[in-house]
């Protein structure tokens, strides 16, 4: 039932909108993707359904998506490829010298507003971000970084207290990305992004969208020696409703979306104009418990809500059956994912008993959920398996700050969540939910034995080593029912088939500044 | 006339008065906390509290509300607790695309429902008159969030005629803007029409039954000039009051309208900070939405004087 | 005396003939055939709650069919079942958000505009300040300060109706006042509530029945927005608001999640509103005779 409307190459229909005013409706609908009729270089349109809150890397929030944002203004030292290897940035090398990490930086890089990127400049960036005062989001990223000092014009130099095997993916990220020492100085970045990025803000209109121009003086090049960004302008569209979303990437008025849900995206696949391209991002739901107070303080009730869902139930009504199931946040093709860990079987009667047994019947608990389809699905689907262990469930659906700070002052008794995964590394995956007083760490999960497995997993080096430290966590919250683990929709990338060029990062997200229009 | 419009007008600083401290104090029972939204989900409890005491969110009530009555004299709406933008500039950037839309209705209301209401009172008990009265009755009963979600599958989804979504800028691209507009200024329009056409009707009826149309008749004026000059002139002036009565309802109506139509207006912007918790928006922009429509409803008030003499301007 | 009397029992003549003019009219059969229809849904809906609420995975977004005569929705939960269900709030809507704001309003618009002085101020001045706010910018806001569900909502409709009672109830106390009954009763001491009770208020019923049916018509538009919007019934109870915004997301994919609340709705708020035509034609060829 897509309705696609004629979809010609959007930038011919666009000119023969410009040129004929006689033309049928239906085209015109056609024209009206992007803004204004674009220079050769292209515009972009991005749906985005997760607006940033801010475009202050430091103080950034949304793990995964912010981040698409922040690539278009920032760029760090190093950058870390696909493949996670590291490659030259704003340093063009670098060395490790017991504790000292020197980076070796580029020269003739300016930042938007003029001013040269130093290494003045980039001791003001990390030592703002190491400063635990301030209040900024990332301090943990360089927490075993004692001092940051320029021992010349263009040599940073990083003082560590012990080893860090994910010090250099921090500085490839958030944490690391570069700003204006000036804005530092005015504290506006939140609204003003000034960094070195490929492309400088325009406008930003709160729940609307977000413009950036190409920047004229980026100091990248592409393989060929050609000047990047190689689009214009991208506009970022913020919309929440998948719906909506989906429309609009089949009436051409968005050409890429950041994330559908299957029931959404599988509507678009007789479209010839939008390919799908998956990049291993997985959206893992998962439930969050609280077991300090109310029934699910208690661990046979917990273990009845595990054996209560029906996973693949909510697979096909919420994911439309596109998805696969994991014992936890890992997703099949990390290397830390463990395939002796078992799924628990969905198996209703025996949590009936548990429940029973634990003399819980008719005992009122509470789901909350992000008024955000299809979350809303997700968690009534819970609740009416819930009810048929003989347990009494609501469904509370909020608004997402509010839904956080309820679970902030740990007044629900479980929550269905979200997240995008994999993430840069298990320790950002895990850490945040599982450590005791940990952030995300709603719901009060404190195990000595986990705190220190997850301790351990940032000391060591070396993947084998810490994939077996990472099976164990996993396998400690399966048997504790910590947290449980539902479906992994997939998501994949959507966008016109003309955009090409997409450049991604080892966790599935994306960077433009060497995407082009084919035409 | 002085006198009328000066009690109007303190009559419209009282209920201003109310509206805003109904306003403040409402809101302020909000649930939720605004830091969570601004530090977003990784911060501390020490963060959130330096947080609270920047906002003012620990001061007693009646400072908090004082400080704000005060900004607002000054056309300080204060800052989003988001965005961080100043609540004034959020406004101005979604008031014209609900301008706009309401502009876009009530125009298509008044050229759809004064000679519909026209036809039918001219053409009264005829088959046209039931056809039309019936479609009144169905533009009246049906809810904007219905009629909005059947035309999108209607003339997006089935026929493909108009996007189901979104918002192109009019100093973008003009025709877009407006093809983008169609179908959310019909479902916010719908009901308004409806009320417009009944009411030119009636009053129609009434004015056609008056004892100067039997005059005007008798002098053997022909029945077209009849209808056109004299009894449509005096139908219009109930017309333009219950019009701008609509004014509230036509707003009700885009908040529904914009959220499924994702279009970026005045609507929106309250539902949206409603559901991120991002008081001053609300305030301001709930505010603004009061002021506008008491003022609409003065200029109404106005314009009826003026333009009918019987009314006495010193009635208590 | 005499003359009180007279007009009670002439009233009750009056009454009985306006009923039999009314039930001779097609828009109130329609309007009655809706309200029994909404009215047995209600009352058979307790006994089908495990039917309206059980989810079935393997039986996704049904058209209408056998097994499931309105199809099923995005849980796999029978539509008509939830149909049913969700005449309980239409219900409540009008009963309790209505008849709270229309006895509230009323006393409120009696003693103002029957005392007049403060009381008639501070009245009047705060129904000023409710009504200005456009009415479902008024209720979000309420449901918003309060927190979704049901009942709050509820009381949102009720707070956004009552000052409507009471500003017409308010005008029309004004011009009944210096009627010659309203005073010879006023001299000869009947207190200020019998009055109000026995000599004002009955003067007001046609109005008040009226004005009170185009209300519920409104209330019930106010509900489905804010069920819509995601502010009222909560899940898994069914309203009919919720159920429309609920398949909006799936229209290409099953149409009748979305139309089939969006015409129950339709029906019932067209009932309101032919009713209140009809009741009015009746008044005012009653009045004019």
């Amino acid at each position: 039932m897509t309705n696609t409307p004629k979809r010609g190459d959007r930038r011919n229909a666009r000119r023969l909108s410009l040129a004929a005013s006689t033309l049928t409706l239906a085209l015109f609908v056609a024209s009206c993707g992007g803004s204004e009729a674009g220079d050769s270089a292209g515009t972009l349109t991005v749906g985005f359904d997760n607006e940033p809150v801010t475009l202050d890397p430091a103080f950034s929030s949304a793990i995964s998506s912010d981040r698409n944002v922040l690539n278009m203004f920032y760029d760090t030292l190093v950058r870390q490829d696909a493949d996670g290897e590291f490659v030259p940035a704003l340093a063009e090398d670098w060395e490790q010298d017991g504790d000292t990490l020197r980076f070796f930086l580029r020269e003739g890089v300016t930042f938007h507003d003029g001013t040269d990127f130093d290494a003045e400049a980039a001791v003001a960036n990390l030592t703002r971000v190491m400063d635990p005062e301030n209040g900024n989001t990332k301090a943990a990223a360089l927490a075993k970084v004692e001092e940051v000092t320029a021992e010349g014009e263009h040599i940073l130099e990083l003082t560590l207290s012990e080893p860090d095997p994910i010090l250099l993916v921090n500085l490839a990220h958030e944490a690391g990305m570069m700003a204006s020492p000036s804005s530092l100085e005015a504290d506006s970045l939140d609204r003003e992004p000034v960094g070195t990025g490929p492309f400088t803000l325009s406008s930003w209109r709160s729940n609307v969208n977000l413009v950036a121009e190409a920047n004229p003086d980026y100091w990248r090049t592409d393989d060929e020696g050609e000047a990047l960004p190689r689009l214009g302008q991208v506009t970022f569209d913020f919309v929440t409703d998948p719906s909506t979303l989906r429309a609009n990437l089949s009436a051409g008025q968005v050409d890429m979306v950041r994330v559908l849900p299957p029931e959404e995206y599988l509507q678009l696949e007789e479209n010839p104009q939008v390919t799908f391209e998956d990049t291993g991002v997985r959206r893992s739901y998962y439930i969050s418990i609280n077991q300090e107070e109310g029934v699910f303080e208690n661990p046979q009730a917990r273990e009845a809500l595990s054996l209560a869902v029906d996973r693949e139930g909510i697979g096909e009504a919420a994911a439309s059956g596109e998805y696969d199931i994991s014992p936890s946040f890992a997703t099949e093709f990390d290397w830390f994912f463990d395939e002796s860990i078992q799924v628990p079987e969905h198996d209703p009667e025996r949590a009936a008993e548990l429940i029973e047994e634990a003399g819980l019947e008719g005992e009122e608990v509470s789901i909350l959920v992000r008024r955000r389809d299809p979350d809303p699905t997700i968690a009534e689907l819970v609740q009416s398996e819930l009810n048929q262990t003989g347990l009494s469930a609501s469904v509370e659906v909020l608004e997402f700050e509010s839904l956080l700070d309820q679970m902030n002052e740990g007044d629900y008794d479980a929550a269905v969540m979200v997240i995008d995964v994999p993430r840069l590394d298990p320790s950002l995956t895990f850490d945040p939910y599982l450590v005791t007083g940990a952030p995300n760490n709603w719901g009060g999960i404190s195990s000595d034995e986990l705190d220190d497995l997850l301790a351990e997993g940032t000391r060591i080096e070396g993947e084998s080593e810490r994939a077996e430290i990472y099976s164990e966590v996993q396998r400690s919250i399966g048997d504790n029912n910590d947290l449980v683990f539902l479906h992994q929709p997939t998501a994949p990338l959507i966008h016109d088939v003309d955009l090409q060029g997409l450049v991604f990062n080892v966790d599935g997200q994306w960077r433009l500044d060497e995407a082009w229009f084919e035409s | 006339m002085t006198g009328f419009i000066l009690r109007r007008v303190v009559q419209l600083v009282i209920v201003l008065a109310i509206v805003s401290v109904a306003l403040f104090l409402l809101l302020r029972l909000l649930p939720g906390d605004p830091t969570t939204t601004i530090l977003g989900t990784e911060a501390t409890h020490e963060q959130r509290e330096i947080l609270r005491a920047e906002l003012g969110l620990d001061q007693p009530l009646i400072v908090q509300f004082g400080q704000w009555i005060l900004s607002v004299f000054n056309g300080d709406l204060g800052e989003s607790w988001i965005t961080g933008e100043p609540v004034s500039a959020v406004m101005s950037d979604r008031l014209p695309v609900t301008v706009q839309l309401g502009v876009m209705s009530l125009l298509g209301a008044l050229l759809i429902g004064v000679p519909a209401g026209v036809l039918a009172a001219v053409r009264r008990r005829s088959t046209l008159d039931t056809a039309l009265t019936g479609a009144g009755v169905f533009f009246l009963a049906i809810p904007n969030f219905f009629l909005g979600p059947l035309l999108v599958l209607l003339f997006a989804l089935s026929l493909g005629w108009a996007p189901p979504s979104g918002f192109v800028n009019f100093t973008d691209d003009p025709i877009a803007n407006l093809i983008h507009m169609v179908l959310p200024a019909v479902t916010v329009g719908s009901m308004v029409v409806a009320v417009v056409m009944r009411q030119a009707r009636g009053a129609m009826l009434d004015s056609l039954g008056g004892d100067y149309i039997r005059t005007a008749k008798a002098t053997g004026l022909s029945r077209g000039r009849v209808v056109m000059v004299y009894a449509l002139r005096n139908a219009l002036l109930p017309v333009i009051t219950v019009t701008g009565l609509q004014v509230g309802a036509l707003l009700s109506g885009t908040i529904v309208t914009e959220t499924i139509f994702t279009l970026p207006g005045m609507g929106s912007l309250i539902v949206n900070s409603i559901f991120s918790r991002d008081l001053p928006v609300v305030q301001g922009a709930v505010l603004l939405i009061v002021v506008a429509v008491l003022l609409i409803n003065l200029v109404t008030d106005l314009i009826y004087a003026w333009l009918d003499p019987r009314i006495v301007y010193d009635a208590a | 005396m005499t003359l009180i009397q007279l007009t009670t029992s002439s009233s009750r003549k009056i009454a009985a003939r306006l009923l039999r003019m009314l039930l001779r009219d097609w828009r109130v059969v329609f309007a009655l055939t809706v309200f029994v229809a909404i009215g047995c849904a209600a009352l058979v809906s307790p006994f089908i709650t495990d039917t309206m609420t059980a989810t079935d995975t393997g039986r996704l977004l049904r058209g209408p069919g056998p097994g499931h005569l309105l199809g099923t929705d995005n849980l796999g939960r029978d539509i008509g079942a939830r149909l049913v269900g969700g005449a309980v709030v239409t219900v409540q809507v009008v009963a309790i958000a209505v008849g709270a704001a229309l006895v509230v309003g009323t006393v409120l618009g009696l003693l103002a505009g029957y005392l007049g002085g403060w009381v008639d101020a501070v009245v009047m001045r705060t129904v000023d300040g409710l009504i200005a706010f456009p009415l479902l910018v008024l209720a979000l806001t309420i449901v918003a300060a309060l927190g979704p569900g049901v009942n709050n909502a509820l009381i949102a409709i009720a707070v956004v109706i009552t000052p409507q009672f009471a500003r017409l109830v308010r005008g029309e106390v004004l011009s009944l006042r210096t009627r010659d009954w309203v005073a010879a009763a006023r001299i000869v001491g009947v207190p200020t509530p019998v009055l109000l009770y026995r000599h004002v208020l009955p003067h007001l019923a046609g109005t008040l029945l009226v004005f009170t049916a185009l209300q519920a018509s409104t209330a019930v538009v106010a509900e489905g927005a804010l069920s819509f919007l995601g502010l009222g019934v909560q899940a898994p109870d069914p309203s009919w608001g919720a159920m429309v915004a609920s398949g909006t997301n799936y229209l290409s994919s099953n149409w009748a999640l979305s139309v089939f609340p969006g015409l129950a709705l339709f029906l019932t708020i067209a009932a309101f509103n032919l009713l209140a035509d009809a009741l009015r034609d009746v008044f005012d060829t009653h009045r004019t005779n």
